[in-house]
């Protein structure tokens, strides 16, 4: 079943002349891991929005076209039902956490969602285990560091049990440990969640790492869809919407070119390890 | 006299919302912060004299209408308290001061159509009238008719504690103030929680 | 040996680590410091105010707060005590008989200005150590506990729960700057007075900057966790995870109810029978005989 289906949705901020969406049609299988990227302005983060509801909800302008979670037009959704079904993690961790506690930053959107005080100890248990985050849930914010309050704010979604998780550039802010860490807190959530995560990245090599499906926006346009494997075949298209392909990626490719192999190039860092070895003999 | 960025468009909807709840609590935070480095640095006690808090209670009625006045007389009770400059009972005793200190000033700019850009001389005089000296007066008669009932400084002194508390958080206010309108209201009301109205 | 004191950075100050003091429910504790912030009002004797103060102390210690992060109320303590005595030397009161003590030109000091500042003074230091005794042991999660452990509907509490973590953020901001700032060479000690004030002014347009972009992602996140400002959700009461973990119990309400009992019964000794009026002070009176000669 489809996740998410959209139909020449159009998008454009009050006050700006062009478009941030032009005419996307898309749609998302549930249960897959998807990878969003693209240069800066270029509308992934307004995509992802739309596909939040956050679009046209909380912010004025014009809007054509239509988003279905799960067959159901998102405009015919509440508020509620929307987070039911999505949940979001931003990209700056402190104006996500707004609560006293880490323990009950995740209890507020439970709260919101109106279970019951027992059923939101059990969640708080399971996404604590499930994240690693059992130590922190007495800390105060300021106790935490930005990769901690990150962590945070995605076990606050996971807790919730959307259908559909998105980050938004969710290690743009954090140091190169703390991206390391949500990285390997999205593989886990990848392993264990049977949910929909669309990934809005900046680092490629992660995404090709980790993405099932890949989306390459450009001037608020999809200019590309596709499976991980096989999606940067084209370098040169790639590059040519300001996105930057891994070197190993690219090495990968030229090595295949080089010795006339036919197909696609691996596209994550163990595979391209495997095949250059055996390619170059070692 | 033309509504000005006050003005609302045909078909334009304006409601109270949670970015407008947000938006109050976070100027109450940054009030908190501004009233109490405030206090600390300038550290007269209990007397308000060159306290940067007015400014901010007077330009947030302004930007924010009665959010900014909810915020205004919230925030000097926890600036206070981390500042030790006022004990609860004096500090719960100037809510109503506070309050006309954080409501004179957006009422005016809105009755008088007063551009928060500070762009004519219409709307310096509006600033200076109502958001500091009107809005101070009330406050610093407020302000030391408390001190004096609490006992903090000599009745006979009443006069000449309303006259220093007043002509210091006027300056204070409106050179604070005058920063704030002039560098910070060109991006506030082009912003969703800006109020036209006094809630949206 | 010297007890090692932890504490605890909070939005609004310290608070140690351990304490005695949190045996006792928020709520409790927030009866205490609700009594204890205005007992003083209704005490004119220095003595007593005294007392109370040290008692106030003798609870800083007891509840383990490290008494050196007191020492950034000293200016305030100082200059609240000038302000107090200036007023009422040269704007003496006409409360009680006037016995000139020195004279100086046009300023007289009189005994009665002066016993009715100290009185003032201590009133106001007791009660200023009270309030400072709150907020150094109880972290903003008490506090939000204890006022919804009132019944303090959950707008207004989460409001001031919001408005404390919107605090943090800013502080931190706050700091951001100044170190950016001190990175570049420019030493604020440095400054004149003017100089001071104007920089302090320039610290607001960031942070007010940086509000508006914080309120939108603020907003966005709340909308985006389904938040809905209300007691309800619906139609239905609204969850209070943090109240199920804190619940009030009988000893809870016993201990505030004896606390508040107490208070009432201190205010009464001193409404209807004027106990703790500066006619009664031990040391007013002996001085008074000294003065007097008798």
């Amino acid at each position: 079943m489809n996740a998410i289906e959209i139909s020449g949705l159009n998008w454009k901020y009050s006050g700006k002349d062009q478009p941030a969406l032009k005419d996307i049609n898309l749609s998302i299988c549930e249960n897959t891991f998807v990878g969003i990227i693209g240069s800066n302005e270029s509308g992934k983060t307004t995509l992802v929005s739309c596909i939040k509801g956050l679009i046209p909800e909380n912010y004025s302008g014009v809007y054509k076209g239509e988003v279905k979670l799960f067959g159901k037009s998102i405009k015919e959704c509440s508020t509620v039902d929307i987070a039911r079904t999505v949940g979001m993690v931003f990209s700056d961790p402190d104006a996500q956490f707004t609560s006293m506690s880490v323990e009950e930053e995740i209890a507020f959107g439970l709260e919101n969602m109106g279970l019951p005080v027992s059923e939101i100890k059990e969640r708080i248990e399971w996404v604590s285990r499930l994240t690693s985050i059992e130590s922190l849930l007495e800390k105060p914010p300021y106790d935490l560091s930005g990769g901690q309050k990150q962590r945070i704010a995605i076990a606050s979604i996971i807790a919730m049990k959307p259908r559909i998780i998105i980050l938004d550039e969710p290690t743009s802010m954090l140091d190169p440990f703390a991206k390391d860490n949500i990285f390997s807190l999205l593989q886990t959530m990848k392993r264990e969640l049977k949910v929909t995560i669309i990934v809005v990245e900046h680092n490629i090599e992660k995404i090709a790492e980790l993405a099932d499906q890949i989306i390459l926006v450009s001037d608020g346009r999809v200019e590309k869809i596709g499976e991980s494997q096989g999606f940067f075949d084209d370098i040169e298209f790639i590059e040519s919407h300001s996105v930057k392909v891994p070197e190993a990626i690219k090495f990968i490719q030229r090595l295949y070119k080089e010795k006339g192999l036919c197909g696609s190039a691996p596209v994550r860092f163990d595979e391209i390890k495997k095949a250059a070895e055996e390619l170059l003999g070692k | 006299m033309s509504k000005g960025v006050w003005k609302i468009e045909d078909g334009e909807v304006r409601k109270a919302g949670l970015s407008h709840f947000v938006m109050m609590a976070l100027f109450t935070g940054i009030g908190i912060v501004v009233g109490t480095f405030g206090s600390i640095a300038v550290p007269l006690g209990f007397v308000s004299a060159f306290w940067p808090g007015q400014a901010i209670q007077s330009v947030g009625s302004i930007w924010y209408g009665g959010w900014g006045g909810i915020a205004a007389f919230v925030f000097p009770i926890i600036s206070n308290a981390i500042s030790g400059s006022a004990a609860l009972p004096v500090s719960l005793a100037y809510i109503p001061g506070n309050l006309a200190q954080g409501l004179i000033a957006g009422w005016a700019f809105r009755q008088f159509s007063a551009d928060p850009r500070l762009v004519k001389a219409s709307d310096w005089v509006n600033f200076t009238v109502w958001g500091v000296i009107v809005s101070n007066l009330i406050g610093a008669g407020w302000g030391s008719t408390v001190l004096t009932m609490f006992g903090l400084i000599a009745p006979d002194a009443h006069f000449t504690v309303f006259a220093g508390w007043f002509m210091g958080n006027a300056v204070a206010s409106w050179i604070l103030g005058v920063l704030m309108l002039k560098f910070v209201s060109p991006i506030v009301v082009k912003t969703k929680t800006f109020c036209k109205g006094y809630w949206a | 040996m010297a007890v090692e004191r932890k504490m605890q950075k909070t939005i609004i100050g310290f608070v140690p680590y351990q304490s005695p003091i949190y045996a006792l429910h928020p709520l409790v504790r927030l009866v205490i410091f609700l009594v204890t912030g205005f007992i003083p009002l209704f005490v004119e004797i220095p003595e007593v105010n005294i007392l109370f103060l040290i008692a106030i102390i003798g609870l800083f210690i007891y509840s383990k707060v490290d008494l050196k992060k007191l020492k950034m109320y000293m200016p305030m303590v100082f200059t609240v005590g000038l302000f107090i005595f200036v007023t009422y030397l040269f704007f003496p009161i006409a409360k009680g008989e006037k016995i000139l003590l020195y004279q100086l030109g046009a300023v007289k000091l009189y005994y009665n200005s002066i016993m009715w500042a100290t009185c003032i003074y201590f009133r106001i230091i007791a009660l200023l150590f009270a309030s400072i005794f709150y907020f150094s042991t109880n972290r903003e999660r008490d506090m939000l506990i204890a006022f919804r452990s009132l019944k303090m509907p959950f707008v207004a509490t989460y409001f001031l729960g919001l408005s404390l973590r919107a605090t943090g953020i800013f502080m931190e901001d706050y700091q951001i700057i100044r170190e950016a700032e001190q990175a570049r060479g420019l030493d604020v000690s440095d400054l004149s007075f003017v100089g001071k004030i104007k920089h302090f002014s320039m610290y607001m347009i960031p942070l007010f900057t940086l509000s508006i972009r914080r309120c939108e992602e603020i907003s966005v996140g709340l909308y985006s966790k389904g938040t809905v400002i209300s007691n309800k959700i619906d139609g239905r009461k609204r969850p209070d995870y943090l109240m199920s973990k804190n619940p009030v119990t009988q000893k809870d309400i016993f201990y505030s109810a004896a606390i508040v009992l107490f208070f009432l019964a201190f205010c009464s000794l001193q409404v209807f029978g004027g106990v703790f009026s500066l006619d009664n002070s031990p040391i007013n009176i002996a001085i008074l005989k000294l003065l007097k000669g008798g």
